[in-house]
């Protein structure tokens, strides 16, 4: 049972974090003034669903919060409360609140403090009194105002049908009730039957047979002359009251529904005839004519007065018709898509291996290959498809971006809009989640250093409000991210003495633009004076650098002072597959990103290499002087035995012949050249994580498994550079750079 | 019990939570339960059942196709124009209720809801 509400409670905030989206969504077009009715009701359904759901778990916080917001936003929905800035602004706020409380039941986010809803509550509350927007809903009977509002739990332990109904030591007092249904209570699905029941319920097992019932029948007329759908029958019943108080209640509450289609009438023994009890109930209409008086309603008379409201707005039929092509999806759980995936990927190796085989000489059958080939097109496709199941749009993360710039630029005093581009650009799950992160923090940044003061923004001519534009599209299997604002540009000036100042170069280097803007990527570099609140969270750029280069992606920056700065995400579209090269090394085959691979050159051993003091080599490429690693040493490869020389078949420096490196770049800058002893293939392999089935290895980042079968190890560049060049002085670097220039 | 003794209840809500809630509530109460996403998808539930549901539960706020639309047009569809249906919704606007009332609706119950009440509600309808 517990495991059952805790699956609910789960769907529950997974709805949450589908329906807060939207609510940002919503709000967002009704400042762009985009907003229709519908977007309108989609807003007031979020909240509502939100606190719908919560109350079923007794998540009173989120109840109360709810509630107030909700009846806030049927002013609006019933057109009673203009939508203007203010209010909006207003709804934004208490939208966060609301996301925090719903983090708060999560048990993901801090206890929200008690203040802020109150100081959010009193804006609701003024926007409810501007309105009017009578608050929405509770229990029937429940006055209508929010703070009494008190939710019911759902009770899904037991279901008690056991009333507490024990009569007391008196004889029980009788009530008599007459009641007659119209013909519209039976064409409405309901029967006079079920109202006898719902009376026999009222009694305890034991006391059912204190029920008296009669039914009346002189209306009904001959058989012949009978019309099938009139109602003609009437009833009374008379029934003890067992329990002091109650039962009249429950007896009004039979007939709740049927009020406006059953004239009834309850007395209670003793009581004048004809003196009927007050109405408890709004809408139960009680007749005062005698229950066994003919009542002349006609059908059609009946369905036209009690059509108060305009009809439906759209026919059913149309909705239908339409609504095949909406209705086209599904929820499938992750595990399951990622399980596919898998297989996938294991089809792709099995295939591969297959058809090494079968271009070996003993198995070469051109036949076999033909088919084979039908077989690898269908693969690749069912490849794509799947990782199109696990593309989602980047939407979601997008638009949580709108509350990281709202929050940061009232917490910085600046005006700043941010504008969506290409949100519906899709790009793998896992890689969405991952972008959430960097993405807020590089935000953050834009709006506490990119944008301007509004001070220094109208000194310089420019709108007060400043602008970051978001935006992702794909290009070229990639998905390219950027990140846009319209401020002051970066000071080159000012990141080149921090750098200095804080060790990252040394005094006297003379960096090109580009390269002193790549300096707010290094780890510890920080130009604000005063740490303030936003970006100084002790994250700096560097970490979101790694945090992109980790998911196989480079950021570029490209800034125009008194303009403005651009940042360039470029990602691969999955991390379940990769763009490798095959290169050789002591026999084994491995693969390199191609993201991170420069170039492939060969050079001149004797001319090209250089042997630094501290022993190590570097080799110049366009005049450029890159520590080389040789891959076989590093990773500690198993040589071929024989001299040491010998093992590498491209050789050392200094010897005569030619060398093949890969120039290999990490998302700092820093580059290194790999001797590797040939290269054999470019080729999509499928990412198989070693650290979950065997430990992590150092300069190297997982494994897949090639064509013929066998296991191959893809390298982490970025830890391969980081230790070459811990080793490598970089001053020497400089120095031997100048002397072969 | 067999699934062919027990009422079948259809309920069309848009909260999956609130699905959940019902799912358990009247699966625990004996109830065989189908649902719908929302309006438009309760109606093709609908017809696709079989057997058919001896009640239906619907929500009112819901997208595409609102509980108000719902009901009128499953009382359009002659097989099922006299299947009781009941509102279980958060709106207690009367002019709301009389609405539903008028469409062809059964009940009507305010949300939040307790089981018991709902359990009484349906077996209100289906005795």
């Amino acid at each position: 049972m517990g495991d059952v509400m805790d699956d609910i409670l789960k769907i529950f905030f997974e709805e949450c974090d589908e329906l807060l989206p939207e609510l940002e969504r919503g709000l967002g077009e009704l400042s762009a003034e985009e907003s229709s009715q519908e977007t309108i009701n989609a807003i007031f359904r979020a909240v509502h669903s939100i606190k719908g759901g919560a109350a079923s778990f007794g998540l009173d916080r989120l109840v109360r919060f709810a509630h107030v917001y909700e009846s806030a936003l049927d002013g609006l929905r019933s057109g009673k409360v203009e939508p203007d800035p203010a209010i909006i602004k207003t709804f934004f706020l208490a939208m966060d609140v609301l996301s925090d409380l719903v983090a708060e039941a999560k048990h993901t986010g801090d206890e929200v403090d008690e203040g802020r809803i109150d100081e959010n509550v009193r804006k609701l509350e003024a926007i409810i009194g501007k309105g009017g927007g009578a608050p929405v809903s509770s229990e029937v009977g429940e006055t209508p105002v929010p703070d009494d509002f008190t939710p019911v739990t759902v009770d899904l332990g037991g279901f008690d049908f056991d009333e507490p109904a024990e009569g007391g030591g008196e004889p029980p007092q009788m009530l008599t009730v007459t009641f007659r249904p119209h013909s519209d209570l039976y064409s409405r699905g309901d029967d006079a039957r079920n109202l006898l029941m719902g009376l026999k319920e009222l009694l305890p097992v034991e006391e059912a047979g204190a029920m008296d019932v009669v039914c009346h029948m002189q209306d009904l007329p001959a058989l012949a002359d009978l019309p099938a759908e009139d109602a003609r029958l009437g009833w009374t019943v008379r029934l003890p009251e067992l329990s002091s108080s109650g039962i009249e209640d429950e007896i009004q509450a039979v007939f709740d529904w049927v009020g406006d289609v059953c004239d009834f009438q309850i007395v209670r023994d003793g009581q004048p005839e004809g003196e009927t009890e007050p109405e408890p109930v709004e809408d139960t209409t009680i007749q005062e004519n005698a229950p066994a008086a003919p009542v002349p309603v006609e059908v059609v008379e009946r369905v036209a007065q009690a059509d108060s409201s305009p009809p439906a707005p759209a026919a059913a039929p149309a909705k239908v018709g339409r609504k095949r092509e909406q209705n086209a999806s599904i929820r499938v759980d992750i595990g399951r898509i990622g399980m596919l995936m898998d297989m996938v990927g294991e089809m792709v190796i099995g295939q591969a291996s297959l058809e090494s085989a079968l271009t070996r000489d003993a198995l070469y059958d051109p036949e076999l290959l033909k088919r084979l080939a039908v077989i690898k097109t269908l693969t690749r496709d069912i490849q794509e498809a799947v990782m199109a199941i696990r593309a989602q749009p980047v939407r979601n993360v997008f638009q949580r971006m709108q509350r990281v710039v709202r929050e940061a630029s009232s917490l910085a005093n600046k005006d700043v809009a941010l504008v969506l581009e290409g949100e519906e650009t899709e790009v793998d799950r896992t890689l969405i989640e991952n972008l959430t992160d960097p993405l807020t923090h590089m935000l953050r940044n834009a709006v506490d250093h990119g944008i301007e003061s509004p001070e220094a923004r109208q000194a310089a001519g420019k709108p007060t409000q400043g602008t970051i534009w978001l935006s992702a599209r794909h290009r070229s299997g990639r998905i390219l991210i950027e990140i846009r604002d319209d401020g002051g540009g970066i000071n080159t000036q000012r990141v080149l003495q921090t750098a200095i100042k804080r060790g990252i170069v040394a005094s006297g280097a003379s960096l090109g633009e580009n390269e002193i803007n790549e300096l707010i990527f290094a780890p510890g570099f920080s130009t604000a004076e005063t740490v303030s609140d936003l970006s100084g969270r002790g994250v700096g750029m560097d970490v979101v650098k790694q945090a992109i280069q980790n998911l196989g992606g480079r950021v570029n920056i490209k800034s125009t002072p008194g303009k403005g700065t651009l940042f360039t995400l470029s990602l691969p579209l999955t991390l379940a597959v990769l763009d490798g090269m095959l290169i050789e090394c002591r026999g084994s085959t491995m693969v390199v990103p191609v993201s991170s691979v420069v170039e492939l050159v060969t050079v001149q051993k004797k001319d090209d290499v250089y042997t630094i003091p501290d022993g190590s080599h570097v080799v110049s490429v366009r005049g450029r002087c890159i520590p080389l690693i040789y891959l076989g040493d590093e990773l500690t490869l198993p040589d071929d035995g024989g001299l040491q020389e010998e093992t590498h078949h491209m050789g050392r420096a200094g010897e005569e012949g030619q060398m093949i490196v890969l120039v290999v770049e990490n998302e700092a800058g820093a580059r290194a050249a790999l001797v590797v002893d040939g290269v054999r293939d470019q080729a999509q392999v499928v990412i198989k994580s070693i650290e979950k089935n065997y430990r992590q290895i150092n300069g190297v980042s997982a494994a897949t498994i090639l064509g013929d079968g066998s296991v191959s190890l893809i390298l982490d560049v970025s830890t391969l550079i980081v230790s070459a060049t811990k080793r490598v002085d970089t001053r020497a670097l400089e120095a031997i750079a100048e002397r072969a220039a | 019990m067999t699934d062919e003794q027990k009422v079948r209840v259809l309920t069309v809500d848009d909260s999956r939570t609130m699905q959940g809630v019902l799912r358990k509530a009247l699966g625990e109460a004996g109830y065989d339960v189908i649902q719908g996403g929302d309006g438009v998808e309760g109606l093709e539930v609908l017809q696709q059942a079989s057997p058919v549901p001896q009640v239906i539960i619907t929500d009112i706020n819901m997208p595409r196709m609102d509980g108000f639309q719902f009901i009128e047009a499953v009382r359009k569809l002659e097989a099922f124009a006299n299947i009781p249906i009941i509102c279980l919704t958060t709106e207690i606007d009367e002019e709301k209720k009389n609405r539903a009332r008028s469409l062809g609706a059964t009940g009507w119950i305010a949300k939040p809801f307790n089981a018991e009440k709902l359990v009484w509600a349906i077996r209100r309808v289906t005795a």
